[in-house]
């Protein structure tokens, strides 16, 4: 089989006529995620000029943002302000762009139609199907996959990729890469990852990272232990275990870090942090 | 504190040249992490915790990431460990549940945007019913156009095993449409 018949291309193309996230969604996480990381949460220029099709007022507008029920009070208290005031003052566009990447991209596919986020409704892209081969031996070898980068937007004010940056991409780990949802080794199973628990991880090892900044060591390591006793298997487990092999080189204690980092690498042989151990004293060239 | 040290501990996009780095990837690539998470099964409900959740490992990784393999395909690998995870949760609360709520176009008639709702409806049911490997590789073919070589990259199988299972999830969804065309008639 090869392509699908017309019958079920046209199933396919209704069904994905209604699956596309609205503008309202787009802002709605926006907000909330950005407040999450500690950047600066974009004025949703989008959500304004949206509503102003749509014909709504700024207080319908901000009901939008406020329909992010599972946020924490601080984050959509952040979340209606960073909204609403772009409403008025429209300082920082990011729509006008949204999307280029992967029309950059996709233009080296063959018919590959960008995904329009933003259309209200947006219009199916036309299939551009992958043909199986009538034998295995006609498939392309992996090897021949094209590796390709988000193409630059025409800001260019940032580059997602960094040429630099020697690690192994995730994606490539095989058979299946340990990642983020898997328990650390030796560990306990992890309890039920949600948003509010990966926030809180995240905030504890940005503290330890800070304490880290700060020479407090000690703080550091304190944190770090908070960390493992409340998320055991958590989604950051990695994460935590490279920084405590960078605390043991800020403290001078070598051995220890180098014993820490051969226990992270035995039981994450492909992981992505290891380019950070390598710049450590713990790095394996040391 | 050593140079070495510090520049390793440093956030992940401030690894970068701007911060903006993690604005841009969010900007251009929230669609298709949106549209991943519903279609691995995440439902409605958990959909914007779901979101989140793979764009605070994005912002945590974004350092780390070098550009070998292409960013959706990055960002699949982390979509598809968040679904997993969603939908475990969801199968402990609530077995069987399939999500038909979600946008329906307001440009479409409401004759329109009710055959698009079952329709979707119908696929929600498919892709429920595929297994994960399955499932994975008919959306990235059928609903994000990639090649099978880029799938075989997201995925992590090799070009064949895409084919393969390619070919199954199409045999699959054919049944589906067929079924859900004599319906239509019989309706």
């Amino acid at each position: 089989m090869n392509e699908l018949s017309p019958n079920a291309r046209a199933l396919l193309d209704s069904a994905r006529a209604t699956d596309e996230p609205s503008a309202g969604d787009r802002n709605r996480v926006r907000a909330a995620v950005f407040a999450a990381v500690g950047l600066p949460v974009p004025a949703a220029e989008t959500v304004a000029s949206e509503a102003a099709k749509a014909g709504l007022t700024s207080g319908s507008q901000a009901a939008v943002v406020g329909k992010t029920a599972s946020l924490a009070l601080s984050w959509k208290l952040l979340a209606v302000v960073a909204v609403v005031g772009g409403v008025g003052t429209g300082v920082y566009v990011t729509q006008r762009d949204a999307g280029d990447s992967e029309r950059g991209a996709s233009l080296e596919r063959s018919a590959q139609p960008a995904a329009v986020a933003e259309a209200p409704s947006p219009a199916p892209p036309q299939p551009a199907p992958v043909a199986i081969p009538e034998t295995e031996d006609q498939a392309p070898e992996p090897s021949t996959a094209p590796t390709r980068v988000p193409a630059p937007t025409p800001k260019n004010k940032a580059r997602p990729v960094p040429e630099t940056a020697p690690a192994i991409p995730e994606s490539t780990e095989k058979p299946k890469p340990k990642e983020s949802a898997s328990p650390e080794p030796g560990e306990q199973p992890p309890p039920p990852t949600s948003t509010s628990s990966l926030r809180a991880e995240h905030a504890l090892l940005s503290r330890a990272r800070a304490a880290l900044r700060k020479g407090d060591s000690i703080a550091a390591l304190r944190t770090l232990e908070a960390h493992r006793q409340r998320h055991p298997g958590g989604t950051l487990v990695q994460e935590r275990r490279v920084l405590e092999v960078l605390v043991r080189c800020a403290r001078g204690q070598e051995d220890k870090a180098k014993k820490l980092a051969e226990r992270f690498r035995s039981d994450y042989p492909n992981s992505p942090l290891e380019r950070r151990l390598e710049s450590s004293c713990a790095g394996s060239g040391r | 504190m050593d140079v070495a040290v510090t520049a390793a501990i440093r956030q992940p996009s401030e690894t970068l040249e701007s911060p903006l780095s993690f604005a841009t990837i969010y900007e251009d690539h929230f669609a298709f992490v949106w549209r991943t998470a519903r279609r691995l099964g995440v439902q409605e409900a958990a959909l914007d915790d779901a979101v989140q959740d793979v764009f605070l490992v994005v912002h945590r990784r974004l350092g780390d990431f070098e550009g070998r393999s292409s960013i959706k395909s990055w960002l699949f690998g982390i979509a598809r460990r968040v679904a997993k995870d969603h939908r475990r949760r969801r199968d402990r609360k609530d077995r069987g549940k399939v999500p038909t709520d979600g946008l329906v176009s307001s440009q479409t008639s409401p004759r329109e945007q009710a055959a698009n709702a079952e329709a979707r409806r119908v696929l929600h049911d498919f892709l429920t019913g595929l297994d994960d490997d399955k499932r994975e590789v008919f959306v990235l073919a059928e609903l994000e156009q990639m090649s099978a070589p880029e799938i075989a990259e997201a995925t992590g199988a090799n070009v064949n095993t895409v084919y393969s299972r390619l070919r199954v999830a199409r045999q699959r969804f054919e049944e589906t449409a067929a079924k859900f065309a004599a319906g239509e008639r019989e309706a």
